[in-house]
């Protein structure tokens, strides 16, 4: 072509690719849901919350209705909006905004390791003066569920919902082969051999996602060795090397050695197994009680055939099956750079009144922590057979990772998943320790 | 206009704004990375100095930093090997009496063009067990007991991956290849023909020892293409199985953003970056040393 179209071709295709590159959009998680309604009246203070939920699933719309609420209100001045990041990407959105000095007002965060980690750095409000002003808000609150949110003497956040891991069975699939639930780890083997013979997954476990296989690991080290040596690990003078710990990590090799595990679940991650589950593929799954709520908004065919079931406990093991995995599964809580602290706590103090820890349990499936009257005729079957089995319980015991906080808590998980792929349980806790040492 | 260009001034007045750039960009950066991997910071606490501790920490007690070290290494030689062997071979088909010599190359060349991330997501379809390309291939020629779990299985994973880098860029090493063999002069073939050198050996006597200094050139290119290596194993397996397929690159970013270890992972930065200046200057040297 001459040169000069040639040129003026250039020239177009130049500014062509950078008004491409420039309207690139913000596909940031800056989504404006536009939750703010303040009614007639516009407020002058504006407030950002950060939420890990899924747009849309039970909790979000929960949270929403109460945001509805709270932005509704004639006697504060403030409204509160709030920006949705789930998953992963949660943690480091959050951190980031939190270095750069641009925290968002009010956002959720687990209890105990991470949120100790930001009261330490001044990131948080201290709610005891809060609390000492109201004695009936407190009173609410069931005992020992403000304990993992309690550093020195007072009270960080507000906890929403606990959540209990438990042992969900699709029904289906242990009539059809005549199965009972198993309680006692023996009979977990075997009733996972009779499923793998037919072809049916036992457990759905993806360990691609560390936290996940560390679940049952968990289980397993305190059914094997009680409480006491991860008490110990978190007052700063236990070991990793602990033979319960050890133990648990031959438990999960075994079991892997018996095909209890899906094939590949080493690059399996959390939506691929609970979708296993879901489909009838895999008869049971070691999850948390967030499942509950997770299951009934999705359009599994076996949403009525779901059972659930304590931990199967281990004979000759120092704890029993009535010592639960639990802890408060979401906290909010108040950057110390709150525009509205005020304003911030009325809205905490909303997700515990009755009528909303009610719904957390009815609507949602998860846990409520504070005192109310949940009918028990609108929750879900599985939330009230859930709370049956929970009333058993003798302990309580947290996830490893919560209790610890980054970086240990996830070289836990990291253990238990280089394990699963082969290693030495006593060369990945000896490794686990040595950071342990480095840390305290 | 020329007198212009070469006045000191000018010259410094037209470069100042890329050095700025650059400084800005590159140098600043280094130096802070340098700077912060002297601490242990998860940036919302507060700074901790622990002198040398991160790279203590790294070559004695952490076995991921030497298991992505090895797996570089891998990568780069698989690399090494495989691009440069295919490019050279279709360099010397697609120079030859072919049709459509100018198709083929561009075909060759596009995956190249295509974003390693699209690559990487492209090939993780293909390489699915039970729906994906690969194993419905093998399958359909009669090897079922060959297919594997390409990206979940530690023993095939960094294959895998090797050969989807490499397939990507095969068409950089052969674009060179093909440029070389062109430069050839007809004279040399003819000559050869005279002589009655049959194809293969026109390939081995002739062109091989002529392109030679081309593979110097690619092996730079590959070897410091590897070490960076990111995007394709991110996507592609994360660093899993079980941090099987980990390299230097993703370690970084797992190390800092995912366990906010920001000083570790600042202290790994600065050893990526003395390896590849090291790796750098070494090929430098070996192909200065057999250059004319």
């Amino acid at each position: 072509m001459s040169g000069n179209t040639r040129r003026i071709l250039v020239t177009v295709m130049t500014v062509i690719s950078l008004v491409l590159a420039g309207c690139g959009g913000n596909y940031d998680g800056e989504a404006d849901n536009g939750n703010v309604r303040s009614g007639e009246q516009t407020k002058d203070v504006h407030m950002i919350a950060y939420d890990w939920s899924e747009e849309g699933d039970l909790f979000a719309r929960l949270y929403d209705d109460i945001l509805l609420d709270f932005n509704g209100r004639k006697d504060l001045n403030t409204t509160l909006e709030v920006q949705r990041i789930p998953g992963e990407p949660y943690k480091t959105k959050l951190n980031a905004v939190i270095a750069a000095n641009n925290a968002p007002d009010v956002f959720v965060t687990h209890a105990s390791g991470i949120m100790k980690i930001y009261k330490e750095a001044n990131r948080i409000q201290s709610l005891g003066e809060a609390f000492a002003a109201d004695p009936a808000w407190k009173q609410r609150f069931y005992p020992n569920v403000l304990d993992l949110l309690t550093f020195d003497g007072e009270v960080y956040g507000v906890p929403v919902s606990i959540t209990h891991t438990a042992l969900f069975y699709n029904k289906g699939i242990f009539e059809k082969y005549g199965l009972k639930v198993p309680e006692t780890y023996e009979e977990l083997k075997a009733v996972s051999k009779v499923l793998a013979s037919h072809g049916i997954t036992p457990i759905a476990m993806g360990a691609k996602e560390p936290w996940v296989a560390a679940l049952i690991s968990q289980f397993a080290a305190n059914r094997i060795g009680g409480n006491e040596p991860f008490d110990r690990i978190m007052k700063g003078n236990g070991t990793w090397e602990d033979p319960s710990f050890i133990q648990s990590g031959y438990v999960m090799q075994e079991l892997a050695a018996m095909g209890a595990f899906p094939k590949d679940y080493l690059g399996l991650n959390y939506s691929g197994m609970t979708a296993m589950f879901n489909n009838g593929e895999a008869a049971m799954i070691v999850m948390g009680s967030w499942f509950i709520g997770q299951l009934l908004n999705s359009d599994s065919i076996y949403r009525d055939k779901i059972g659930v079931a304590k931990f199967p406990r281990f004979t000759n093991g120092k704890g029993n099956e009535n010592a639960w995995l639990s802890h408060p599964d979401y906290n909010l809580v108040i950057s110390s750079s709150a525009k509205d602290p005020e304003s911030a706590l009325a809205f905490l103090k909303l997700w515990s009144e009755p009528q909303y820890q009610a719904r957390v349990a009815e609507e949602t499936g998860k846990f409520p922590v504070a005192k109310t009257d949940v009918n028990l005729e609108k929750v879900p079957r599985l939330y009230k057979e859930l709370n049956e089995l929970v009333n058993d319980k003798s302990d309580m015991f947290m996830y490893y990772d919560v209790g610890l906080g980054p970086p240990l808590g996830d070289a836990y998980n990291t253990a238990i998943q280089a394990i699963l792929a082969g290693k030495k349980p006593e060369e990945a806790f000896g490794d686990l320790q040595l950071l342990y040492e480095r840390h305290n | 206009m020329d007198k212009m260009l070469r006045d000191r001034k000018t010259i410094l007045f037209l470069l100042t704004p890329s050095l700025l750039l650059y400084t800005l960009l590159q140098i600043f950066p280094i130096g802070s990375a340098v700077y912060y991997s002297f601490f242990e910071w998860d940036i919302i606490s507060t700074q901790k100095f622990i002198g040398l501790g991160n790279y203590i920490r790294m070559f004695t007690e952490d076995e991921l930093f030497w298991l992505c070290v090895k797996n570089m290494l891998f990568l780069t030689i698989v690399g090494l090997v495989l691009q440069q062997m295919t490019g050279f071979i279709l360099a010397v088909i697609l120079t030859g009496k072919i049709a459509a010599k100018n198709v083929f190359r561009n075909v060759f060349f596009m995956p190249a063009v295509i974003s390693s991330a699209a690559v990487g997501l492209m090939w993780s379809f293909i390489y699915q067990p039970e729906i994906g390309l690969l194993n419905q291939i093998i399958s359909f020629l009669g090897f079922e007991d060959l297919t594997h779990a390409w990206l979940v299985e530690k023993e095939t994973v960094m294959w895998a991956i090797a050969f989807v880098a490499s397939w990507q860029f095969i068409g950089y090493s052969m674009v060179l290849f093909i440029a070389a063999i062109l430069n050839i002069s007809q004279d040399v073939f003819e000559a050869a023909e005279l002589d009655g050198a049959v194809s293969w050996k026109l390939v081995r006597y002739i062109i091989f020892p002529l392109v030679k200094p081309i593979f110097k050139v690619n092996s730079i290119l590959i070897v410091i293409g590897s070490l960076k290596f990111f995007d394709l194993i991110y996507v592609m397996t994360g660093g899993g199985p079980a941090n099987a397929s980990q390299v230097l690159a993703s370690y970084i970013y797992t190390r800092s953003f995912t366990q906010f270890e920001y000083g570790y992972g600042n202290a790994l930065s600065v050893i990526l970056l003395i390896m590849c200046l090291l790796f750098t200057f070494i090929s430098n040297k070996l192909s200065k040393d057999t250059n004319e």
